[in-house]
């Protein structure tokens, strides 16, 4: 089932199958069309079959019928115009009879009132006896006849009249029809002459008639009565109308109706037995107001076109089929590199990048696609090699920069040994970078043993030239507090060397206090740094905004000033960089001075160390989730007590 | 004992004929008639010899007289020890011929017929009646204009010229209906060909085929002579009189055998049509099923239309129909009900 799918979603599948899909609907199309316009040109071409059939046995049987017609008429008129004396009527009526095979009996009959009138007059019927030569003449007796359609119908409505099949006793068993023609005396109608034909004559043309392999001819009266019908049992038995009646079929009726109404039509009707229909053609035979209709099986006109469509199917299905599978090979073949391309790609993808690519022959647009992507895949290669490269660099660099990092935490004095030996103070600093490495500086050392060196400090800047910055400042502070009296020298020197060795002009604010120890008092530089913080031991927090100069590197004649702040036993001194005070949190507040003021003054009995960390945890719930963007930095000295 | 003998032979038999009329009484025209155990009680055939009887139909064979060719093909005559022979009339050889000319023992013959008979001077008696409504019609095209009863007047009428002219004749003038009467012999052409306007026809025969020649029925206008006042029944089974006071166990064991064929017959179609076919075939007489079972179905209707009378000629219907003879001067004499009607339980 999963290949199954597989093979579903391939390229070459859906194009086959769309392909294949819509030439089917484009053949089952034309096969639809080609069938019904076959189908009609095949019915119309059987249609007119049947017409000629039929028109040619109403031709056969009207010649027939007409000769009767015209024998019969003259007779009668050589009778009424008194021409025919009745002594010559029996030789001329035999004449007749033996002119015409077709007329096995002639009668003349007169009406009941004539022969009242006319003694002597007669009605005389004259017939030959079937295989016999022998020639009989009988009288018609007038009780017998007067009320026989063949007389009365003629006699009252004064026009010839065609019979419906019937036997005349005299003549035995044999079914004939009857052409009465009245017989007049001035415009009295006195009898008619009849000629019997036997139904045979008709039966015979009309039942040769054959179509295709079941087609037939049926024959019917104007009552609908079938006189030629391949089932023997419906002739002179069943009319159209009880048949269809017997069969429980309107369509059949209608066609009836039609055949006795002389009509002339081409239409379907059902077969009972099988869902199939037959076809029948009819039109009228004009003299005798019969009908003829030349019936077949649908399926039987259609049965070549069944046999031409069985062909075409099958040629359709296997062509449809060869078709398919050239479509498929081809498009897979055509493919083919597409596949080896997409391994290919997929050991590029896994870092293979000598993979060779396959070679197309045919210049198309796989061919193209191979070429170009042979020409990435070189690229891509001297791309790879050339990350390689610089990767490896970078790595160096990290490494040294690491290096270079763990040499500025080694800088920055550590709080287990950072003045611990100096009874007077307490000391904690820390720094924490935002990246690898940071810019921040805190520092404090006993420049002699009375004095107490307080440094914090924040290059402008991150990075690597920021800590290498700070790396010479802390260390120019260091070797130079011993040679400086007042926190103003060192910090002067400090920006004279920062503006002569400081060619990117990165500045530095700072502040460097020294606390003597003795007395407790404070002098202090501040340079653009952020304000330094005093907590007394009552927990009152003073904070000593002013600065005695810009920052540092940048003005080479700069003027510098200090203050002094007297510590006491207790007091707590708080240098920071702006790292804390500009914390931001998530919706872009700072933590801001007067936050860190509060949290000062809410300690109680605080240590250095506990003082910092306070803060720090202060300012990282403050930024919650925020990364640190500058590096923090905080010293807090407490002021135990001054040196004895 | 030869009394008590026929009591018995004459008293079973005819307790299941009206039993099964009972039964027939409370059905419709199209639902089946339980069965019944025809001849179970009739006359061990050991115990008597086979009577002879010539039985002539008035027509030529068809499903108008289904129930006697049922009687025989189904033994119901030979269980009553009877060899019935089975002849058929036509239209040159009525069965009230036959009848007064002694070729045929027992007929069947319309009322109409039997009591011109009468009047004629021939003792003639029915021994048991199987229609009891007329199925006589005039029938027009309705394009002829003729819609009601008097739009006859001064129409063309066919009458049959030979025979059953009766009921029309009587119909026409109940409704002082005048018009020109045509003669006519048994075929519908006239109608069709405008020969005749209207014409008489039986609702089981001649309608049905004039229907088949291509005439929607409601192309046609009918007018069934029972609803228009002419109700004289048709079909009855007739015997001379003097055959009758010789042979009277036979006239009735041949009526009760008759009438359970009927009884068979109305019961089970299919097998009655069949049965009519075969004697259609045997005298190559063409053999139109649907119009065979049309004439069943209307003859069933006929039969079964007055249910207490089933199997007999009741004396209301007898005496109307004298009367309406009488008036329109067809017949002059008659004999009262008791004398020409002679049933098993009525003697």
């Amino acid at each position: 089932m999963q290949i199954l799918n597989r093979v579903k979603k391939t390229f070459a599948f859906q194009l086959t199958f769309f392909i294949f899909t819509f030439t089917l609907l484009i053949f089952m199309l034309m096969f639809i069309v080609n069938s019904i316009m076959t189908r009609r040109i095949m019915l119309q071409n059987a249609e007119q079959l049947a017409r000629n059939l039929t028109w040619e046995s109403i031709n056969k049987i009207e010649g027939i019928l007409s000769n009767i017609e015209e024998l019969t008429d003259n007779a009668s008129n050589l009778i009424s115009s008194g021409i025919l004396i009745p002594n010559d009527q029996k030789d001329y009526l035999h004449n007749l009879i033996n002119r015409k095979n077709e007329v096995i009996a002639v009668t003349v009959a007169y009406t009941p009132e004539y022969l009242n009138q006319s003694r002597g007059r007669s009605s005389l019927m004259y017939f030959t006896i079937e295989h016999e030569s022998y020639q009989k003449e009988i009288t018609a007796l007038v009780n017998e006849y007067k009320t026989e359609d063949w007389f009365i119908i003629p006699v009252s409505r004064k026009f010839d009249y065609w019979s419906e099949p019937w036997i005349d006793n005299t003549l035995g068993a044999v079914q004939i029809t009857s052409y009465s023609v009245p017989l007049y005396e001035g415009n009295e109608v006195i009898g008619v002459v009849r000629t019997d034909i036997s139904l045979k004559v008709m039966q015979q043309i009309v039942s040769s008639v054959s179509l295709l392999k079941t087609g037939y001819a049926i024959l019917i009266t104007g009552n609908g009565t079938f006189v030629t019908h391949p089932a023997d049992s419906l002739v002179l038995n069943y009319t159209i109308f009880s048949y269809a009646d017997q069969l429980s079929l309107k369509e059949i009726h209608a066609v009836g109706k039609e055949m006795v109404k002389g009509k002339s039509n081409f239409v379907k009707i059902p077969i009972t037995s099988s869902n199939d229909v037959s076809w029948i053609y009819f039109a009228p035979i004009s003299l005798n107001k019969w009908s003829i209709g030349v019936v077949f099986p649908e399926d039987e006109i259609m049965s070549d076109l069944n046999k031409v469509n069985f062909i075409f199917g099958v040629i359709l299905f296997i062509g449809l089929l060869i078709l398919l599978s050239l479509i498929y090979s081809r498009i897979r073949a055509i493919i083919r590199p597409l596949n080896t391309l997409v391994k290919a790609t997929n050991k590029i993808g896994g870092g293979d990048f000598n993979v060779k690519l396959p070679e197309t022959i045919i210049q198309n647009e796989v061919s193209l696609l191979s070429d170009s992507f042979s020409r990435m895949q070189s690229e891509l290669k001297l791309y790879m090699d050339n990350l390689v490269a610089t990767t490896l660099e970078k790595d160096k660099i990290s490494a040294e920069i690491r290096f270079a990092a763990q040499i500025q935490q080694r800088i920055i004095p550590s709080n287990m040994n950072l003045l611990t030996n100096v009874k007077e103070v307490s000391v904690f600093g820390v720094l924490e970078a935002a990246d690898e490495i940071g810019g921040d500086l805190y520092d404090a050392f006993m420049i002699d043993e009375r004095r107490l060196c307080l440094v914090i400090a924040d290059v402008f800047g991150k990075g690597i030239v920021a800590s290498m910055l700070m790396t010479m400042v802390q260390t120019l502070i260091r070797s130079q507090a011993k040679y400086s009296k007042t926190a103003v020298d060192i910090v002067r020197e400090v920006n004279t060397y920062l503006c002569e060795n400081n060619k990117q002009s990165n500045f530095i604010t700072m502040i460097v206090g020294i606390l003597d120890l003795k007395t407790g008092l404070v002098e202090f530089c501040n340079a653009g740094h952020t304000p330094i913080y005093l907590r007394k031991s009552d927990r009152q927090c003073v904070r000593y905004s002013d600065t005695h100069c810009t920052a540092l590197g940048m003005f080479e004649d700069l003027k510098i000033e200090s203050s002094t702040i007297q510590l006491n036993a207790q007091d707590f001194v708080i240098l920071f960089t702006d790292g804390i005070t500009e914390a931001m949190s998530d919706k872009e507040a700072f933590f801001g001075y007067q936050r860190l003021e509060e949290l000062i003054c809410s300690l109680q009995n605080p240590t250095p160390e506990g003082l910092v960390k306070t803060i720090l945890n202060d300012v990282r719930s403050f930024t919650g989730q925020e990364s640190q963007t500058d590096d923090l930095s905080i010293l807090v000295l407490k002021f135990n007590h001054p040196r004895s | 004992m030869p009394k008590m003998f026929c009591a018995h032979r004459c008293f079973i038999p005819l307790l299941i004929v009206l039993c099964a009329a009972a039964i027939v009484s409370c059905v419709k025209d199209s639902e089946k008639i339980d069965t019944l155990q025809i001849g179970k009680d009739a006359t061990p055939l050991d115990s008597l010899q086979f009577r002879n009887i010539n039985f002539k139909t008035p027509w030529l064979h068809q499903a108008q007289f289904a129930g006697f060719y049922v009687a025989h093909e189904k033994g119901f005559y030979k269980d009553y020890g009877l060899n019935v022979i089975i002849d058929m009339g036509g239209p040159d050889d009525p069965s009230s011929e036959a009848l007064s000319n002694k070729k045929s023992d027992i007929v069947a013959m319309f009322l109409s017929s039997a009591i011109r008979e009468i009047d004629q001077g021939n003792s003639i008696v029915n021994i048991a009646q199987l229609s009891q409504k007329s199925s006589f019609l005039l029938v027009a095209k309705k394009q002829s204009g003729i819609r009601e009863i008097q739009d006859i007047n001064n129409r063309k009428v066919g009458i049959w010229a030979n025979d059953f002219k009766e009921p029309t004749m009587i119909l026409l003038n109940k409704h002082k209906i005048k018009a020109e009467i045509v003669p006519i012999s048994w075929t519908t052409n006239v109608l069709a060909y405008d020969v005749v306007e209207i014409m008489n026809m039986m609702i089981y025969n001649e309608y049905n085929v004039f229907v088949n020649t291509g005439y929607d029925p409601d192309e046609l206008t009918v007018f069934p002579l029972a609803d228009y006042g002419v109700n004289i029944p048709e079909d009855g089974i007739y015997c001379r009189k003097e055959y009758y006071e010789r042979n009277k166990e036979l006239c009735h064991d041949f009526a009760e055998a008759s009438l359970q064929g009927w009884i068979y017959a109305l019961n089970h179609e299919e097998e009655t049509l069949s049965i009519v076919l075969k004697y259609l075939k045997r005298n190559h007489l063409p053999a139109n099923i649907p119009h065979q079972r049309w004439m069943l179905q209307k003859i069933r209707e006929a039969v079964l239309y007055n249910t207490d009378n089933f199997g007999r000629l009741s004396e209301r219907d007898y005496n109307s129909s004298i009367e309406m003879m009488k008036q329109n001067n067809i017949i002059y004499h008659s004999i009262p009900y008791k004398d020409f009607v002679k049933y098993a339980d009525s003697e």
